[in-house]
């Protein structure tokens, strides 16, 4: 077979991408390094944005006077410009911290110069200040009897150091996960009321309702974090009595489980850090698989926020500099590079759970088709938030910060404020403008906010959650969520089930459908075991997060008769939900009439003529309120104020 | 034992990405194996997961009772032979996290390199090997 050539410069070539384009060695790793770079400016653009205070109103620094001077203190300075990097110790991560290292440059830890922008031209001019390598030691959920429970902290130190550690500005930061747990929120943790499954008072198996209650913060009798995150996981687990059909949804619910805890663990590690950035190592495998299976388990509704390239989550900015290149392309290139991985802990199976075979289902069809793994990754990349306006670039949710300065478009506003030239002013207004933003934050959205549409995070997961996945789920099954403190249709104000601390909240009205099916479906296999079981903090956070916003919204949504644009409020939905099913239901009743003609739907004779006219009138009474629904959405004066921010002011 | 260049082969396997915990302890991430010359499938006798690794003797096949005659008719050992050759004497569990559901290649996610190059730049399953030959398999399984 004679050699082929590599595309790039002609000499032999040592691997094949795609079937067609083959490489050789150093211009395969090139590749990789060139495809991560677009992404690496975005960290660099925030950065430089961190530093001179752009970002401190979204933080809530509140330096408004370093902003309008230009002028920070030096120790201001030193805690700015961060970059988080989660670092698992595998390929993928270990390949983006070598990448990140050598593009993104930042200073040694111990170099006095850190807080000056030049070093009399020894030095580039500094954006990123340093990079803080993220490990989550998950080893306590690993049975000590299979030989996993070791903890391999510090042979990801050895790896960190390995790589330059704190002489090439590498901040090692190892936390675990059962940090879920630490500090207790203001009022305590949230514990569930009632077992999984059981509504206090009920014996019917047919309802599930998920409460909570704020448990005191000086309850002595608290278990320990590291207790306290084994009961939630082996929660999830069946009874060793439970049918061993049970174990491939088992392993789903805790694959499930493990990655949105250790996402959301990451995020907010690094806001605490007050990194600007947050970089992911997740490959254009790793994250197609991803794309089937949360979509499998009812998760793509999200997938916009939780699996986009480059996104802001609340405040910090969120990358994947790796999403362009596969796994085959990351394993080589880690090899070539002589870089060193963690093993793993065991060569994963399938196991039957849905990550594992759409894995081994992906894998398959790249084999054969090798066009799969891209092709899935672009058309996920499509996707948006159902709610229009619910993401927006990050200079359009800071011009309420913005208008308060003098006009003028992003450019103007950040020229000659990067203090690194031209291309640093260009990298500010790129991130300023270019990358979208996703936040549910009073006080940090568009100042004209009647024309955002705001969707509240899931309190497990942190991420947009579906508006009453419990109730559609209700709608679809024979499940029931119970009797509620409303009634039906008169909107989220009159829920009383939600409530201000030391009152029950009821959990699965704010949980996002795969986090509601977390808990409902393990409760065919654990009843009446999990009263008591304590929740993760950033769960109660969020959950009166919510409540504090919802409570604001109340007057807009009394005044508007439900209706306020700025929130998606339960009247509309059940509009538009009950719409959705009159269609559904009038489609069938047509097939109906269609196949048994002369006999209407509700029995009686004199046929389809009857049926057919009374049929017309539904359709035309649906018709009109879709009409009115769909005109809500148009707001003129919004949209004149929303494009207003962007003119000039009349001389 | 020096390998002759006519009856067997001297492969070096390198395992990683996970693919090393297959293997027999120690696990040993790199090896040195003696092939046989010649893929002669009655050589691809498994051997008993209780006895230590051994290279393979350059007459194992007339050990074994196969007759010269049909060691003479199997063709020069290639990748496909290799693959099974490893299925049958150095892994020892889950050997379907090492083959391919048909039992001929490599599970799909595994990466094979041959002298530091893409196999599917060499022919895949349809190399023959040569003496001296370096094959890599690393896991891509695992991302991280």
């Amino acid at each position: 077979m004679p050699p082929r050539k590599c595309y790039r410069c002609s000499s032999r070539a040592t691997l094949l991408l795609r079937k067609t384009l083959a490489s050789c060695s150093e211009c395969a790793c090139k590749a990789v390094e060139v495809r991560s770079k677009p992404l690496m400016e975005l960290a660099r653009g925030a950065a430089l944005l961190d530093r001179n205070g752009f970002l401190d109103e979204m933080r809530g620094r509140g330096s408004s006077s370093s902003e309008t001077t230009g002028e920070s203190s030096s120790q201001s300075q030193d805690s700015r410009g961060a970059v988080a990097l989660a670092f698992s110790g595998g390929p993928s991560s270990r390949a983006l911290l070598h990448i990140a290292r050598r593009l993104l440059n930042p200073p040694p830890a111990s170099s006095a110069s850190s807080s000056s922008e030049k070093d009399k031209g020894k030095r580039k001019p500094v954006d990123v200040t340093r990079i803080h390598v993220i490990y989550v030691d998950d080893s306590a959920l690993y049975p000590s009897d299979e030989g996993g429970a070791r903890d391999l902290t510090e042979d990801v130190r050895a790896i960190v150091e390995e790589e330059g550690g704190a002489a090439a500005g590498l901040d090692f930061v190892p936390i675990k996960f059962e940090d879920l747990f630490q500090g207790q929120e203001e009022g305590g943790q949230l514990v569930l009321a009632a077992g999984l499954g059981e509504e206090a008072g009920s014996t019917s198996t047919s309802t599930s309702r998920i409460r909570a209650t704020r448990s005191s913060s000086n309850d002595l009798s608290s278990p320990s974090p590291l207790t306290s995150l084994r009961r939630l996981f082996s929660t999830l687990s069946p009874h060793s009595t439970s049918p061993r059909s049970l174990q491939p949804a088992t392993r789903t619910r805790l694959e499930t489980l493990h990655h949105s805890l250790l996402q959301h663990l990451l995020r907010h590690t690094a806001a605490v850090l007050g990194c600007s950035t947050l970089l992911l190592g997740e490959s254009a495998t790793r994250s197609s698989i991803r794309l089937l299976s949360t979509l499998s388990t009812g998760g793509g509704h999200k997938w916009p926020v939780e699996g986009s390239e480059a996104i802001w989550v609340d405040e910090v900015l969120v990358l994947r500099p790796l999403r362009e290149t596969g796994g085959k392309e990351i394993a080589y290139y880690v090899r070539e590079r002589g870089l060193t991985c963690l093993e793993p802990r065991s060569l994963l199976g399938s196991g039957g759970s849905i990550g594992g075979l759409t894995r081994d289902f992906l894998l398959s069809l790249e084999a054969g088709v090798p066009s799969t793994v891209s092709t899935v990754g672009r058309t996920g990349g499509k996707l948006v938030l159902k709610e229009e306006g619910s993401v927006q670039s990050l200079g359009e949710t800071m011009i309420p910060y913005a208008s308060s300065q003098q006009g003028g478009g992003w450019d103007e506003r950040v020229a000659g404020r990067s203090g690194v030239g031209q291309k640093g002013d260009r990298l500010m207004a790129t991130v300023l403008t270019q990358t979208q933003r996703w936040t549910w934050r009073a006080g940090s959205a568009n100042a004209n906010a009647n024309s955002t549409r705001v969707v509240l995070p899931c309190p497990l997961c942190g991420l947009p959650a579906q508006q009453e996945a419990g109730r559609w789920r209700e709608k679809i099954t024979m499940r029931r969520m119970g009797t509620r403190g409303e009634e039906a249709g008169t909107g989220k104000a009159d829920t009383a089930s939600t409530d201000a601390r030391g009152e029950t909240v009821e959990l699965d009205e704010m949980l996002c459908y795969p986090c509601l099916s977390l808990f409902l479906d393990a409760a065919t296999a654990n009843k009446g075991d999990n009263a008591g079981l304590v929740l993760p903090g950033h769960v109660g956070r969020i959950v009166e997060e919510r409540l504090c916003y919802e409570r604001a919204e109340q007057p807009t949504m009394a005044t508007n008769g439900g209706g306020s644009k700025s929130v998606q409020t339960t009247g509309e939905d059940e509009v538009g939900d009950q719409l959705d099913l009159d269609a559904a239901a009038d489609g069938g009743r047509r097939q109906m009439a269609a196949a048994a003609p002369g006999v209407s739907a509700n029995g009686a004779g004199g046929g389809e003529h009857t049926e057919g006219h009374s049929q017309g009138a539904r359709d035309e009474e649906s018709v009109a309120i879709l009409r009115r629904h769909a005109t809500r959405r148009l707001d003129r004066s919004a949209m004149e104020g929303k494009i207003g921010g962007y003119l000039l002011e009349d001389e | 034992m020096a390998s002759s260049s006519k009856q067997t082969l001297d492969i070096k396997l390198e395992f990683g990405g996970g693919t090393e915990l297959l293997l027999a302890p120690p696990r040993n991430k790199k090896q040195r194996i003696s092939l046989p010359a010649r893929a002669d499938p009655a050589t691809l006798h498994k051997t008993l997961r209780q006895q230590p690794v051994v290279t393979m003797p350059a007459d194992e096949g007339a050990a074994n009772g196969v007759s010269s005659s049909s060691a003479k008719e199997a063709g020069p050992a290639d990748m496909r032979f290799l693959v099974q050759w490893i299925r049958n004497h150095l892994i020892v569990e889950r050997e379907e996290l090492f083959v391919n559901t048909d039992g001929e290649g490599v599970r799909p996610g595994i990466l094979v390199l041959i002298n530091d190059a893409d196999w599917e730049l060499e022919g895949e399953l349809d190399y023959e090997l040569q003496d001296g030959d370096e094959v890599c398999f690393i896991s891509t399984l695992h991302g991280g």
